[in-house]
């Protein structure tokens, strides 16, 4: 009991870390200490103080707002990328999962060699054709997380389907539809979940790592990201900028892995 | 005993067996290897054999949830392979099946109620009110009460949960139905239950049942005949009461032999050995 119970602690710390994000993300949109792009050339690069928590940056701006406004670009890429991800790869991992046969090869195929090609790369290219941008990066992580939501998916369903009560259902006269949504899903939601919480974080790193090349979120957009990137030629004489933009984008990357090995860890157990 | 419900005729199930390497030949599993029999209106038939011989896919081609190799299975004098998609949905509304093993046989996320509602709701019969009356009805006939349908299958036991499975097959009000294994993974006192059910059903319904099963004491008890499966083909068929006495396969001899009787003086001939691959023969 003891050890299930410790076992449980880096889950809740993630829960805590998720929740957490996410309040500072709600009141970021209703309230910021500072406008986050109001300008102060006298206090520049700040130390942090009581008047400015987090400090300010090379022109002046507050960086606890500037963090807090990010946030919301952060969980909105999050989101979206991990909403595209989840219905192609559901559905292209469904569908090939439960049919098989020749769809079956070719999406499996395909997957391969998305999953073997790097996915940053994929996304940078992608970026390169479509041009940068909040709705480009969002379409650029979304692709490059189907691959995985499929693998998932498919191997639920191919092991799912051949369970006795999908066959029991099939030979009452249900649809691949029902089977797909009522019998299979249900069961394949565990899983499912880790890869969602896995993605969520992988879509916020790339997305930093992509706004740091300059290839993700455009100004006026903020970005956690390109805050990083502006961070960097301070790094000596202002280390709580670089410090604190890293922070928080540590804490929510680490919030949804820690999520991730819980969901896996509880699953395992049941099993 | 006149009218054939259901005929097999000359059925084949071939697995294509993974290659080893390019110079190897393909090696095909023969599973049903060249079946036929027929079933009569409300008769129970039982077929037998072990494990690997072939009865459950036989089961399952004849409920096309496995599609032959070659060979036919009629329904009523009509192929089945020859339905349409509408046809074939309706045809699924007189046959049904139920699953040996009860705990993976109904979906661990449903409750009893749905379970129970599915067929009905695949085949748009009645509305909500007249659908949850049939539920309750059918929980009823096989035994149980109104107050499973808010539970989930793992809060019931192996005999419920097979009563559940029967109930979710017979709702429909079927005319044949396969039993696979149906009281295979359950206690000795509960296997008395659900088989006293199964009769019970069958002369309120007039169904037919192909109950499959490699106990021959169960089957010898619930059916009028017996056919014995070995190795993909069917070696013994006939009536219950003349099976026991004139056997002609020396496995079947082996396989009654290998009843336990009371009877101390008789010596138990067991088989010996393993059984041949079914990739070999």
């Amino acid at each position: 009991m003891n050890l299930k119970k410790a076992k449980s602690i880096p889950f809740y710390i993630g829960v805590g870390l998720i929740v957490f994000l996410l309040l500072v993300m709600i009141i970021s949109i209703f309230y910021t200490p500072y406008d986050p792009n109001a300008m102060d050339s006298a206090n520049r690069l700040a130390a942090p103080s009581m008047e400015h928590l987090f400090g300010t940056d090379n022109f002046g701006r507050d960086i606890l707002s500037r963090i807090m406004e990010g946030s919301q670009t952060a969980f909105i890429i999050g989101i979206s990328s991990v909403t595209i991800g989840f219905i192609f790869g559901f559905l292209f991992g469904a569908i090939a999962g439960y049919f098989g046969g020749w769809f079956d090869e070719v999406i499996s195929r395909f997957i391969d060699a998305m999953l073997a090609f790097p996915g940053i790369l994929l996304a940078i290219m992608l970026i390169a054709v479509f041009n940068t941008g909040m709705t480009n990066t969002i379409i650029a992580l979304g692709i490059m997380s189907i691959p995985s939501f499929a693998r998932i998916t498919r191997s639920s369903f191919i092991q799912y389907k051949e369970y006795d009560f999908v066959k029991a259902s099939i030979a009452k006269g249900a649809g691949s539809f029902r089977i797909i949504f009522q019998h299979i899903l249900p069961n394949a939601v565990s899983p499912i979940l880790v890869a969602v919480a896995l993605s969520f974080s992988g879509a916020v790193l790339s997305e930093s790592g992509l706004s740091y090349l300059g290839l993700g979120v455009q100004p006026p957009d903020p970005s956690w990201g390109r805050m990083l990137k502006e961070a960097q030629a301070y790094i000596a004489s202002a280390p709580w900028y670089v410090i604190l933009t890293g922070l928080a984008i540590t804490f929510l990357v680490l919030g949804f892995n820690l999520l991730a090995d819980g969901l896996r860890d509880k699953q395992d157990r049941k099993a | 005993m006149t009218i054939p419900i259901i005929e097999v005729e000359n059925v084949y199930k071939y697995y294509k067996q993974a290659r080893k390497s390019f110079s190897d030949k393909n090696k095909y599993v023969k599973a049903v290897n060249g079946v036929s029999f027929s079933l009569y209106e409300g008769e129970s038939f039982g077929l037998v054999g072990e494990s690997g011989s072939g009865k459950s896919t036989l089961g399952q081609v004849i409920l096309q949830l496995i599609n032959q190799t070659s060979g036919t299975v009629k329904y009523r004098g009509k192929n089945v392979s020859t339905y349409t998609k509408k046809e074939l949905k309706a045809w699924r509304k007189q046959v049904q099946i139920v699953f040996q093993n009860p705990y993976a046989s109904l979906n661990p996320k449903k409750t009893i109620g749905w379970i129970m509602e599915e067929p009905l709701n695949i085949h748009r019969i009645g509305n909500k009110a007249f659908r949850r009356q049939r539920v309750m009805e059918v929980l009823e006939e096989v035994g149980l009460d109104h107050t499973f349908m808010d539970r989930y299958p793992h809060e019931l036991s192996g005999g419920q949960r097979q009563r559940v499975a029967i109930a979710s097959a017979i709702i429909l009000e079927p005319e044949f139905m396969v039993i696979d294994e149906g009281v295979s993974a359950l206690d000795v006192s509960v296997q008395a239950q659900i088989l006293n059910l199964l009769k019970r059903l069958q002369r309120k319904y007039r169904l037919t049942y192909l109950f499959i099963s490699h106990d021959l004491n169960v089957v010898q008890y619930f059916c009028d005949r017996i056919a014995v499966m070995y190795l993909g083909e069917i070696v013994e068929i006939g009536e219950t009461e003349e099976l026991g006495r004139s056997l002609k396969h020396p496995y079947t001899k082996a396989l009654f032999s290998s009843i336990l009787s009371l009877d101390e003086s008789e010596e138990l001939k067991l088989l010996d050995g393993n059984l041949p691959s079914l990739l070999e023969i």
